[in-house]
């Protein structure tokens, strides 16, 4: 028989620092300003956009957007030269929305929206008013000499335009003459309209701007998401405890439940604090944590509960104390186990899962220590105050 | 061996068998069908060409037809090679195994392949504001319907193959495009309200058009592009010498099993149109006196003598077409004059028939105007990028679990790898037979279900260990350890699957697939490890020579 370790020895102290750290986690994430949450719960803006000028970096990008309030960061290396940008609408704060965002595309942007969704490499030389207010002239060049005024002439067939070329063949420079007068505006409003204009200030000040994903969320949307996020999480407690309750006694309810509740609000925390933007593939994360959290407690449980069922003569405390070391191997391999593929996820399962892997792992190491660690000793305190 | 174990084998080994011929048109070799216009120049053919060299793509060519055969043709690959000039259909041809089960591929979801998802809501508070009064659930539940029949109806304006349409509860409709090329056209399709309206057919022309079309189309698929539907009437309409009152336009139909409507023959209208959408009041479904299912409408006073002199004498017997967007949804045949404003359309319908039909109508009097509540599109690239980091990370995952189980369990962990990629087969198999779509976090899910296999492995293997080390027979400890593993792994599991349960619920594109995968995989592991291993393991006991268990 082997040696029988006394987990629950310090079980006070370790009960009690642990619950500690959430409190202090939970505080700390109110201090730093909450949630960062995704536009998938606020309603906003994202785009993904690689750049062929090798001037951009994250700063410029903001200064040129800062109407936009948006948050920029590099994704890959620095080569790749491509940036996530991401607008929120803000629901919490009654912060005034970004000015640009419910002012939608005039005639003359919807133009240069037409020539950059056709010709990401074109770049806008000039821009002005041509005499009367709604004829502009616009002066626009192309890296390459496949454009000719046929072409050009074919693409912005919507449109009431005038085209001749500026300068010489090799120039590839063109003049554009357009008249709005007679030209209907397109109905673009809220979300949409801000996204619209936030690709056209790119596209405007850079050349071979090219959008590699667009995401927008409505307001509507983002709030019916973030309550059956809340919804599910509660459904998913629920759910779990009554499963619990039927296949085990109360007091390994109790316990399984202590610890569920401590890694649920561990791992919550936890995204505050790391300032992981919150949006469905986190929620996404959560949800399968509290399972794999049960899981893992459940397995040490039933050893204690087959243990505590022989009979013997040791006390409950020991009882414990066997079926955690008794289970040890498994726990410890099963956890190596799923850390290993979520750190092959987070190295190499590219940008959108590295936030997801990163909770992920963070909420194996709780779950894996919390079946130890807090629902034993939960199970012990439970049945010692009921058998008094 | 007793014969029960015989039956065994034989029930695993035709699993597999079935699972392996599931997933072959999802890993094997697809072959899509490139058909050019007889206009198109060699540059033409040799651009396609060039797409297709390296990537391990081998080209068939055969005239104007290339086949292009490979691991990664994609319903995107398909969308952006129809843009493609001198191009004239592109098809994904049907692997075998597909006509001869009824498997499907394994789709790749929209963060994988690239494309556009849209979330699209109905204008509630328009509609309210028009009616005078609060929409109920019921209200809402229906004009949602109502703008997915019209978002249907729309379909080819998208132009792609495989969009998938469906509603999101009862106040949302989700479109999912792969590899949408002109994302702005498509809002603008989708932001129109439908026209709607009643044209008299004309059976003289309908039937010569009809009789030529059955001669010469009808083992051809009519194609997807409207422009060539377009050029396919109008060459019909010159044949058959319509004259210029009159036009030709498809009759569509629906499909069964995708919900998704096509063109079926087609139909010669009066060109002058008898009765307006907005003429018809209100048309909900009905039975008449002999409990037969119709649709019963009201028109308004207005449209009343307008259906009157529709239906007069002189047009019974003649049919009166529905045509929504240009499209012909039915045709019912006028058996009386309908003066009184009210009327039935019966037809042998089923219940969801009559119901669409009563939509198209209710479309004309009371159009839904729609806005994008939510929007995501993925360019081709990324998601190729993405594709390559899922399969990268799965293909480094399992590698290290192969490697971690062999050397902790030698002979065991072999078992066990066996088992772990009978689960990924298992697995495949299961999402291709569900017609499943499979995203980024769907593979990370995927991965996420192999670590629990192994879970499960290790779970009866420490267990055989202790009833070993307990100085059990090698036979009793195999018999306990998994009988005593059993109600341990079937809990653990539950709670897990629990949570990917709720998941699948309440995800959308790619989290639900996240949830798919997790939820097959871990049912399939339990079933491997609970059933498939111990089997083997008690095939391995039956050596009754056999003295030590390498574990």
């Amino acid at each position: 028989m082997e040696r029988t370790i006394n987990f629950l020895k310090y079980k006070n102290i370790i009960f009690s620092l642990s619950w500690l750290l959430v409190v202090f986690f939970i505080v700390l994430t109110i201090v730093t300003g909450g949630f960062n949450w995704g536009i998938d719960f606020v309603g906003g803006y994202k785009i993904v956009a690689s750049f062929q000028d090798t001037g951009v970096n994250e700063g410029t990008i903001r200064t040129l957007l800062r109407d936009f309030d948006p948050s920029v960061q590099r994704v890959g290396d620095a080569s790749r030269n491509e940036y996530i940008i991401t607008t929120k609408l803000e629901v919490s704060d009654k912060k005034p929305v970004a000015a640009t965002q419910n002012v939608c595309l005039g005639k003359n942007d919807m133009l240069k929206k037409t020539l950059f969704e056709k010709y990401p490499q074109i770049t806008f030389v000039s821009v002005e008013n041509a005499g009367r207010p709604e004829l502009y002239r616009l002066k626009i060049r192309f890296s390459s000499s496949s454009v000719n005024e046929a072409l050009l002439k074919d693409q912005l067939k919507d449109y009431d335009v005038k085209i001749s070329r500026s300068g010489s063949t090799a120039a590839n420079e063109f003049i554009i003459l357009a008249d709005f007068a007679r030209m209907n505006q397109d109905e673009v409003q809220g979300v949409e309209c801000g996204v619209e204009h936030l690709k056209l200030t790119l596209s405007s000040r850079h050349s071979g701007v090219k959008i590699q994903s667009e995401e927008t969320v409505g307001p509507a949307i983002g709030e019916y998401l973030r309550k059956s996020a809340w919804k599910l999480t509660l459904l998913a407690i629920i759910l779990m405890s009554v499963y619990l309750a039927f296949r085990f006694e109360i007091k390994y309810s109790v316990g399984a439940m202590c610890s569920l509740v401590h890694d649920i609000a561990m791992s919550i925390a936890f995204c505050g604090i790391m300032g992981i933007e919150f949006d469905i593939t986190i929620l996404a994360a959560l949800l399968t944590l509290y399972g794999y959290s049960v899981n893992d407690t459940i397995v040490v449980f039933d050893r204690i509960r087959e243990i505590n069922q022989l009979k013997s003569k040791i006390t409950f405390t020991e009882i414990i104390n066997k079926g955690i070391t008794q289970t040890l191997v498994r726990t410890i391999l099963t956890g190596v186990a799923t850390l290993y593929t979520l750190s092959v996820i987070y190295f190499v399962g590219g940008e959108t899962l590295r936030d997801f892997a990163l909770v992920m792992i963070f909420g194996i190491l709780v779950g894996t220590f919390s079946s130890i660690f807090i629902a034993p000793p939960a199970l012990l305190w439970w049945e010692k105050w009921r058998s008094k | 061996m007793t014969r029960g174990m015989l039956y065994k084998t034989i029930f695993i080994v035709s699993l597999i068998v079935i699972a392996v011929l599931l997933i072959l048109p999802t890993l094997g070799t697809k072959q899509m069908e490139i058909r050019f216009v007889d206009s198109a120049t060699a540059e033409n053919i040799e651009a396609i060409k060039k797409k297709f060299s390296g990537g391990g793509y081998t080209l068939t060519e055969n005239g104007m037809v290339i086949i292009v055969s490979g691991t990664n043709i994609t319903d995107a690959i398909m969308n952006e090679l129809k843009n493609f000039q001198g191009v004239s259909d592109v098809k994904i041809l049907k692997h075998w195994v597909e006509r001869v089960f009824l498997a499907k591929k394994i789709n790749l979801g929209l963060d994988l392949q690239g494309g556009m998802y849209l979330s699209l809501q109905a204008n509630f508070a328009g509609i309210e504001q028009k009616l005078g009064r609060k929409l109920t659930e019921s209200d809402k539940t229906e004009i949602t319907q109502q703008a997915l029949e019209l978002i249907r109806n729309r379909i080819d304006k998208f132009g792609v193959s495989e969009p998938s349409i469906r509603p999101r509860g009862n106040e949302a409709i989700e479109i999912q495009l792969p590899g949408v090329k002109d994302p702005a056209g498509v809002k603008k399709a989708i932001g129109t309200t439908g026209s709607l309206e009643y044209r008299l057919v004309d059976d003289k022309y309908s039937n010569a058009a009809s009789v030529w079309f059955n001669e010469n189309f009808r083992d051809e698929q009519i194609s997807d592009d409207p422009l060539e539907q377009k050029t396919l009437l109008a060459g019909i309409s010159k044949t058959i010498a319509l004259p210029d009152t009159m036009e030709l336009l498809f009759y569509w139909e629906r499909d069964k099993n995708t919900g998704a409507i096509r063109p079926a023959y087609p139909i010669a209208l009066l060109r002058e149109v008898a009765v307006e959408g907005t003429d018809i009041k209100e048309a909900v479904v009905d039975r008449d006196e002999m409990q037969q299912i119709v649709v019963s409408f009201k028109t308004t006073p207005e449209g009343a003598s307008k259906f009157a002199k529709a239906t007069a004498p002189e047009n019974k017997g003649k049919r009166l077409a529905i045509v929504l967007d240009e499209k012909v949804r039915n045709a019912p045949h006028i058996n009386e004059t309908i003066s009184s404003g009210a009327g039935n359309i019966s037809g042998g319908f089923t219940y969801d028939e009559a119901m669409t039909l009563a939509r198209i109508i209710k479309e004309g009097a009371l159009p839904v105007d729609l806005k994008i509540v939510e929007e995501r599109t993925v360019g081709p690239s990324l998601g190729q990028d993405s594709i390559e980091a899922g399969v990268k990370a799965f293909a480094i995952g399992l590698l290290g679990i192969f490697i971690f189980a062999l050397l902790y369990y030698k002979l065991g962990g072999l078992i066990a790898d066996i088992g772990l990629i009978m689960n990924i087969i298992f697995t495949l198999a299961i999402l291709s037979l569900l017609g499943f779509t499979i995203t980024l976090p769907g593979i990370a899910g995927f991965l996420l279900s192999v670590a629990m296999a192994v879970d499960a492995n290790v779970i009866i293997y420490e267990r055989i260990k202790e009833e070993l080390r307990k100085g059990k027979s090698i036979r009793i400890a195999i018999i306990n350890g998994f009988n005593r593993a059993f109600w341990t792994i079937f809990d653990a599991n539950l709670t897990t699957l629990l949570a990917a349960f709720i998941l699948l619920q309440y995800g959308t594109g790619p989290i639900k697939g996240f949830a798919v995968t997790l939820f097959v995989g871990i049912m399939v592991s339990m079933f491997v490890a609970l059933y498939v291993t111990r089997f083997v393991y008690e095939l391995i006991s039956l050596n009754k020579k056999m003295n030590k268990l390498s574990l």
